[in-house]
């Protein structure tokens, strides 16, 4: 797609949406938001670059591999949280939590094993969402 | 709002059923989509309660609420439906590769 | 509380991720399958030793107390599922080392083959609806991409009919569980058998099961719901063939028994002449198919059909000894049948096609597989010492106590037309005259697993006593729900 006013629009917006992917992505514990969902609008700003450049940016067939780990590193990820919560807490997917206090803002943060779950789901879905646009995107 | 759950149930299966009766295979494609949307639908009205609001934690004071197990789980449904229809998609843009036709009539190659 | 019953959906699910990263270096990865297979089905062993020592096991998920979080509960059936599953699956990922070649196909496909087994583990091993149909669409994805993986023109055919198949499915499955959960407020599947039973006689009550057997129907390939399973078990990969054959049809039966024997108890009086009726068309219909086959694999798919349709007659009888003589079919007819699958793909592999009247001459080119494949047409026509005869008689008995004499008669007779085209097919593959020399002969590699098999059939038919005593006794748990329901809701 060749249009000036869609590639200046996605060089607006695809930042903006990476930004509020992250957002989405950290109050997912406790609010709506979460790692699926962050991973699909992280993934659709993607897609947008991939739609407004195609490959005149970003080589992103050769980059197969490493959207490959992407996901299965996310998977991994979230296994090995849930394995965690198995050796420490007793059973498997077990979440924990604490309270670390932060030092400049003078703020008590809440950390959650949940969190680190999510950043893997985040990963699993911005891989496939990814892989998966650049496989259907391929011209015959 | 009593009449939008059913009507948005009916919508999508009826819907779903007439894109699915086509021969276009991306309406097949299209068609199951909507109704897995529909039986989603169905699922979270069985959690509903009149004018129940969103529950979120930290307004717990505003009663009632509606019953969050449903909608969580959809969104379990709706990540699976997902995944599903992405491959029915990439499987179907490979029969459209491989003989060149959309339709499914032309498809069908084996003994029942 | 031990952590044992994670453990069949933990290994399998660390191994696929495992398999994952590992794809590009094909030596390690072969290490990890090893080690994991043989340790998978060791725990499945001894999660059955345990639970039949020790009653049934309970494991609650994240740590959440029983009717609000997701729990796990093992009790006999689960386990003999299990157990089943990963003697099938063992065998089957033994020969995919020789039926696929490339190195490419290899590393794709092993990582989805164990996402398949945690899947199956996990469907016998959850006590919560709505985990089951998660576990099922963990199984149901792992097939589309692994009956798919070949990219063969029929296999993207049959995918296109599973898939269709399946997203229909799971959204009756959804609408099913909307229905069952506006009733009772509840999803685990102990605390709904408690709080279904004041609503016994509510109509929804009838019509969620009616849905349940549909999606189950579905996967269990009952006829009617039958139209997908000639083409895709006729056209997946052979290894995955033995699967869905061994393994996966019996998991729409596994779930029919599970929500009969434990949350519709009432219905199980009103439903019984259904399962009768369907039982002896399923049976009759699935036998004719077979008999009108020239295709080894698709005369194999129906005749998945017709045994699925004895089964489900065992599991319609609703009495201890008919349930238990179906759970001993179940273990004999996986085995069996996966042992015939596996010898088909050794004949696509001979001559690159499983039409009948290609082949011939096998006795010259390959006593063994004469053999194994001689053993597998007897067991499932029911020719004593084979456990085929000991799954028929069982069920035949069972249902000459129980004074059910139309579906006893039926399956009678529908095993003298089994036995008729196995030996027509065997007949014609081994004995008659062909001309045309074979491409390759049969490997070790492939060989062996049928085999395995098929002596595994004729040790289950000498050793018939124990196994059936162990069916009997997981039958005589099933028609025992509060068992279940103690051991689910008891640690409240």
């Amino acid at each position: 797609m060749n249009s000036l006013i869609f590639k200046s629009i996605t060089k607006l917006v695809s930042p903006i949406l990476m930004l509020f992917s992250v957002y989405l992505l950290l109050r997912g514990h406790q609010l709506p938001g979460g790692g699926f969902i962050a991973g699909l609008m992280t993934s659709a700003g993607l897609v947008l670059i991939y739609l407004a450049y195609g490959a005149e940016r970003f080589d992103w067939r050769n980059r197969n591999r490493f959207f490959y780990y992407l996901f299965s590193g996310g998977l991994a990820l979230s296994f090995l949280t849930g394995l965690a919560g198995l050796f420490m807490g007793g059973y498997f997917l077990k979440s924990g939590f604490a309270h670390v206090h932060m030092p400049l803002i003078n703020e008590d943060w809440e950390f959650a094993s949940a969190a680190i779950f999510d950043i893997g789901v985040y990963l699993v879905v911005c891989g496939v969402c990814v892989s998966l646009m650049t496989l259907l995107g391929e011209e015959e | 709002m009593k009449l939008i759950l059913p009507l948005a149930i009916g919508v999508l299966f009826g819907a779903g059923t007439y894109l699915v009766l086509q021969k276009n295979i991306l309406k097949l494609v299209l068609g199951l989509g909507l109704i897995g949307h529909g039986a989603n639908v169905i699922l979270i009205s069985s959690g509903w309660i009149g004018t129940g609001k969103v529950p979120i934690l930290g307004n717990e004071e505003t009663t009632p609420f509606v019953d969050p197990i449903p909608q969580a789980l959809i969104l379990t449904a709706i990540v699976i439906g997902f995944a599903a229809l992405a491959f029915l998609l990439v499987l179907s843009l490979r029969v459209y590769r491989d003989l060149k036709t959309s339709n499914i009539e032309e498809i069908r190659g084996q003994r029942g | 509380m031990s952590q044992h019953l994670i453990l069949p959906i933990l290994v399998p699910l660390g191994t696929a991720i495992l398999l994952l990263l590992l794809r590009f270096i094909p030596l390690a990865r072969l290490v990890v399958i090893a080690i994991a297979a043989v340790s998978i089905l060791g725990v499945n062993i001894s999660l059955l030793s345990s639970i039949y020592k020790q009653g049934i096991q309970t494991y609650q998920l994240g740590g959440w107390p029983a009717p609000f979080g997701i729990v796990l509960v093992g009790d006999l059936l689960s386990g003999i599922m299990m157990v089943l599953g990963s003697i099938i699956a063992l065998c089957a990922l033994f020969y995919s080392f020789g039926y696929l070649k490339e190195e490419g196909q290899q590393a794709i496909f092993h990582p989805l083959f164990f996402f398949l087994w945690t899947g199956t583990n996990g469907t016998f091993l959850t006590g919560d609806i709505f985990n089951l149909f998660v576990m099922f669409e963990i199984m149901l994805m792992s097939i589309y991409s692994l009956l798919t993986l070949l990219g063969d023109k029929k296999q993207i055919e049959a995918g296109l009919k599973l898939i269709s198949m399946g997203l229909l499915s799971s959204a009756i499955f959804l609408a099913a569980v909307g229905g069952i959960y506006a009733l009772t407020g509840t999803l685990n599947m102990a605390d709904l058998a408690i709080k279904i039973k004041p609503h016994a006689d509510h109509p929804l009550v009838s019509a969620v099961a009616m849905l349940f057997i549909g999606v189950f129907g579905l996967k269990a390939a009952m006829i009617p719901l039958h139209f997908w399973l000639p083409d895709v078990h006729s056209s997946a990969p052979t290894p995955i063939s033995a699967m869905l054959s061994g393994i996966l049809i019996k998991v729409g039966i596994y779930a029919i028994i599970r929500v009969f024997c434990l949350i519709f108890v009432d219905l199980q009086a009103t439903f019984q002449t259904f399962f009768l009726t369907l039982a002896c068309i399923t049976m009759f219909m699935g036998a004719l198919g077979a008999v009108a086959q020239t295709d080894l694999k698709r005369l194999l798919a129906y005749s998945s059909v017709s045994q699925i349709g004895y089964i489900l007659m065992g599991v319609g009888f609703f009495t201890v000894a008919g349930m238990g003589a179906a759970l001993f079919y179940i273990i004999s007819h996986g085995i069996i049948k996966a042992s015939l699958f596996l010898a088909a793909g050794i004949l696509k592999k001979m001559r690159s096609t499983t039409e009948m009247s290609e082949h011939g001459d096998m006795i010259q080119h390959s006593r063994m597989f004469t053999i194994f494949f001689f053993i597998g047409v007897i067991s499932l026509g029911g020719i004593p010492p084979s456990s085929g005869f000991f799954m028929k008689f069982q069920l035949l008995k069972a249902g000459l106590d129980g004074a059910f004499y139309i579906p006893v008669v039926v399956a009678f007779t529908v095993s003298l037309i089994t036995l008729f085209y196995l030996f027509q097919s065997w007949q014609k593959i081994c004995l008659s005259k062909q001309k045309d020399l074979p491409q390759t002969l049969p490997s070790f590699k492939l060989l062996a697993p049928v085999g395995v098999l098929a002596i595994l059939s004729l040790a289950l038919g000498l050793a018939a006593s124990p196994i059936s005593e162990l069916t009997q006794a997981a039958s005589q748990q099933l028609f025992s729900p509060e068992l279940y329901i103690k051991a689910v809701m008891g640690s409240m």
